[in-house]
């Protein structure tokens, strides 16, 4: 499985360098649906519960520090931009693209929090 | 005869009360940006956020139990899910055709692309400190 994916991607990046961006996107996709195809068709069990409780619990860190990174520097904003300081727009898309995931993660949780 | 013990509030209005200031800070914060009062927009912000880190502190109640952590496990899953799904779809495609020149990579879409690399960094860094703690 992670066979696929390891040449998905090397073929992917090497394509690239050749300068053969269409065959490097095509190596991709075969490493990719190789990955999908071995995970979601394998009749062995790949992860048992202990590793689905560690990528649970890893996703929720995520969305810890996710939130304090929002929390902490998205009120800045508006004081660094009176203060006459242009923000750059790395920054900016940065934190739209934070803000942008955990507003999912909001709809996410009232969608789950009404299901169960 | 047997005592026993009350609070003045149940757990769901100290929840409903969080969630309430929560919103009000963040309103107080859009305000601020709007009407070109950035600091006191700031200012009601940390007060906001403050009284709601400080709650779970002066309460005996417990605020949230074993099914709103689940409930958060699952949201954090189905959302990084989501992303991860779109990100493997999306940005090698992206990558290939910048390369062709049928597409440029401005400031937002380089920063929505490295931010969300970091998010998975991140995830990738908890995954690990949880497996091996």
């Amino acid at each position: 499985m992670y066979g696929f994916l390891a040449v998905g991607f090397v073929g992917y990046i090497a394509g690239l360098r050749v300068d053969a961006p269409l065959a490097a996107l095509g190596i991709y996709w075969v490493g990719f649906l190789g990955f999908l195809g071995v995970w979601k068709g394998s009749s062995v069990t790949l992860y048992d519960e202990r590793h689905e409780a560690l990528e649970a619990e890893a996703m929720r860190t995520t969305f810890g520090v996710i939130g304090a990174v929002l929390i902490l520097v998205g009120p800045a904003l508006p004081a660094v931009l009176d203060a006459g300081y242009e923000v750059p727009s790395l920054a900016l898309g940065a934190l739209y693209g934070y803000g942008a995931m955990f507003g999912v993660y909001m709809v996410a949780s009232i969608a789950v929090r009404i299901r169960s | 005869m047997n005592s026993t013990t009350t609070t003045r509030f149940d757990p769901t209005t100290y929840r409903r009360t969080t969630f309430g200031v929560t919103l009000l800070a963040a309103l107080a914060l859009a305000f601020g940006v709007v009407f070109e009062v950035p600091f006191v927009g700031i200012a009601v912000y940390a007060l906001g956020l403050v009284a709601v880190f400080s709650l779970p502190a002066v309460t005996d109640v417990r605020l949230f139990d074993e099914r709103d952590d689940a409930i958060a496990r699952k949201a954090a899953g189905t959302t990084l899910t989501l992303f991860g799904w779109l990100s493997a779809i999306v940005y090698p495609s992206l990558v290939a055709l910048s390369a062709t020149g049928q597409f440029s990579w401005g400031p937002a879409s380089t920063a929505v692309a490295f931010a969300t690399a970091a998010v998975y960094a991140v995830y990738l860094l908890a995954l690990g400190y949880h497996r091996y703690r």
